[in-house]
């Protein structure tokens, strides 16, 4: 499966946020989006999520046309939200069982806990009021996965955590990059992580410095 | 729909104490009301013995007549050896017997022996009761004396159609309850004389359930404002449910719960207090429920926090009260502005009606609520 991007912009009012972005992705790689704070990767995140929409250009996944086919796409988008969106108040079970009941596949509770557990996520029985930060980013991109999206998209999924559970998660995108032949992309101001998990960086906003860091770290830069 | 139980399952079970006792206060806090007033009711009158020697419409009614006074309480008996051990140890405060014959005295106008009675030094209810019998005896042989004064005039004129004594009887008592109408229902011109102006409203269980249910059922939806302004609200973007799918599942699923609640208590009423058990009343109650389900769910749509919500909540029963004229009589506004009445949300039960202005607006107002949602989510790609 292919991820085809071309030409997409996107402002805001009159401040222009992505402008005539072109990349590919395929199933298996990973993705880094990288820029400074309002250079527009969440925005970007949201236009393939199928949250907002471009302002121009087109962008398929498969045979799907974003703009067009917005039910199957969702069916195939998994998306970690920046901010943590969970239940506060229930265990990490009933999140997962509450999450999975709305979902368009059913899960049995082994394989649910199976999720958890192949990010290191072994409080199942635990309230999330009483997770760590990096046990609710777990839970927060676990859930997202429920409907065993191809494409899955995390917004700053390791921001504020400890460096375990960081290696952690980084390991398990790579695992299912690899062996579930997903297509990652997310976002991090973390540049040693993105450097030792991404196959490729987009670099959002024609920043030069940002231009000449990724080049320093040897990183193939997939858009201009 | 199972799907949306268990997720709404995994929700309540966090509150379940709290849930339960919103869904049980409407019938529960009806019942301690009601036995609560006839308690004090009870305990405040005076037990009086009366024995019916002859059942006689007179007799009957003049029994009758004491019972509807506050002040006493008739205690029907058979036995007079028994009523006067009961005086004795003053478990009845006084004992009236009223005599065989005791209508054939009146009508032929002698008022002597007619009752006798039983007290001891202890009986605060004689003198009183002793009055009021003597009022009605008097009434009742003045109804008798005017019958035959009528019928001897007409007997004197020589008409041919002298009214019979029973008709003349039936004729003042006519006479006197059209204007007892008038004088305490304060029936204003062009007014409908049937238009309950909501004054028994704590009086009937009816009337005092719909104000708690109404209250109960602004709790049992905070659910509403909980949920829709937690940032979880993105996930549905990614499920099989749109957030406004899962929200009115919702609210159908707590309005059934609810109206199955409704049925119980229609059939504990019915036990409790000899009301209605009938089909059309089954209708009132569906509408008035889905009704106040709707409006408080388009309300819970309008805040962000519990607080505010809270409070609007209470501001409006206060504000359900008072159009509902238990405060005030608000037979006048109603008479110029027919609207109030229309908008009660207790109408379908207080007016009995299968109706009331919200069964029209809410339903409208859900209606535009989700197209114009299903319209919002088709803007994004
Ligand atoms: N809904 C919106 N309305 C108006 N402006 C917006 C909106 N969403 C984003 N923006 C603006 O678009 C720009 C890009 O925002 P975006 O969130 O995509 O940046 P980002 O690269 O994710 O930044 P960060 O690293 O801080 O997360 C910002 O200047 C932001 O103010
Ligand atoms: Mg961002």
């Amino acid at each position: 499966m292919q991820l085809e991007i071309n030409n997409v912009s996107k402002s805001f009012g009159k401040k222009k946020v992505l402008e005539n972005l072109s990349f590919e992705v395929n199933s298996g790689e990973i993705i880094g989006l990288v820029g400074e704070n309002g250079a527009g990767k969440s925005s970007l995140l949201h236009i393939l999520a199928t949250i907002s929409k471009a302002d121009s250009g087109s962008i398929r996944l498969g045979k799907w046309i974003y703009g067009k086919n917005r039910k199957q796409l969702r069916r195939m988008v998994g998306f970690v939200p920046q901010d943590i969106a969970l239940w506060e108040d229930m265990s990490v079970e009933e999140n997962m069982l509450f999450f999975e009941k709305l979902s368009w596949i059913n899960r049995s509770k082994i394989e649910l806990k199976q999720l958890c557990e192949d990010m290191e996520l072994l409080k199942w029985k635990e309230s999330v009021h009483t997770l760590s930060g990096g046990m609710k980013r777990k839970l927060n991109m676990a859930i997202s996965l429920i409907h065993n999206p191809g494409l899955l998209l995390l917004d700053e999924p390791t921001v504020g955590i400890d460096l375990r559970s960081k290696k952690e998660i980084a390991e398990y995108l790579k695992q299912t990059a690899q062996v579930d032949n997903k297509m990652i992309m997310y976002t991090s101001h973390d540049m040693d992580e993105i450097q030792s998990i991404c196959d490729a960086v987009v670099c959002i906003g024609n920043d030069p410095f940002y231009e000449n860091l990724l080049r320093e770290a040897n990183m193939k830069i997939i858009s201009i | 729909m199972m799907d949306i139980i268990t997720t709404r399952w995994l929700h309540a079970k966090k509150h379940l104490l709290s849930i339960l006792f919103w869904a049980v206060f409407p019938i529960l806090f009806t019942w301690i009301i009601i036995s609560g007033t006839e308690a004090i009711q009870d305990q405040s009158s005076i037990p009086v013995g009366i024995i019916l020697e002859e059942d006689s419409d007179l007799a009957v009614q003049l029994k009758e007549k004491l019972d509807s006074s506050d002040l006493i309480r008739v205690i029907e008996m058979e036995n007079e050896t028994e009523a006067r051990q009961m005086v004795a140890t003053h478990e009845l405060d006084s004992a009236f017997i009223i005599k065989k014959g005791y209508k054939a005295a009146i009508v032929a106008g002698q008022r002597n022996r007619l009752i006798t009675s039983y007290r001891t030094d202890l009986s605060m209810g004689y003198t009183p009761v002793v009055e009021m019998i003597a009022s009605y005896v008097q009434e009742d042989s003045g109804k008798s004396k005017t019958a035959y004064t009528i019928m001897n005039l007409g007997e004197t004129l020589n008409s041919s159609s002298i009214p019979g004594y029973d008709e003349i009887i039936n004729e003042i008592y006519s006479i006197e309850e059209s204007e007892n109408l008038i004088f305490t229902n304060f029936t204003l011109l062009g007014e409908d004389t049937d238009a309950d102006t909501g004054f028994s409203l704590f009086q009937n269980p009816w009337g005092l359930w719909s104000i708690v249910a109404l209250l109960s059922t602004f709790f049992l939806f905070d659910w509403l404002i909980k949920e829709r302004n937690a940032t979880v609200r993105i996930r549905f973007i990614f499920n099989r449910f749109s957030f406004q799918q899962y929200l009115v599942c919702n609210l159908l699923l707590y309005s059934l719960g609810l109206l199955l609640l409704d049925i119980i208590t229609w059939g504990a009423f019915h036990v409790l207090y000899d009301e209605g058990f009938n089909i059309t009343q089954l209708v009132y109650i569906l509408s008035f429920r889905l009704t106040i389900c709707i409006l408080v769910f388009l309300i819970g749509l309008l805040f962000k926090k519990l607080l505010p919500y809270y409070i609007t909540a209470v501001l409006i029963i206060l504000v359900t009260i008072v159009i509902s004229g238990i405060i005030l009589p608000m037979d006048g506004v109603y008479e110029s502005y027919p609207w109030v009445a229309a908008l009660n949300p207790l109408k379908q039960i207080v007016y009995e009606q299968w109706w009331s202005g919200w069964t029209f607006i809410g339903p409208i107002c859900l209606i535009a609520w989700y197209v114009k949602g299903g319209y919002n989510n088709a803007a994004g790609n």
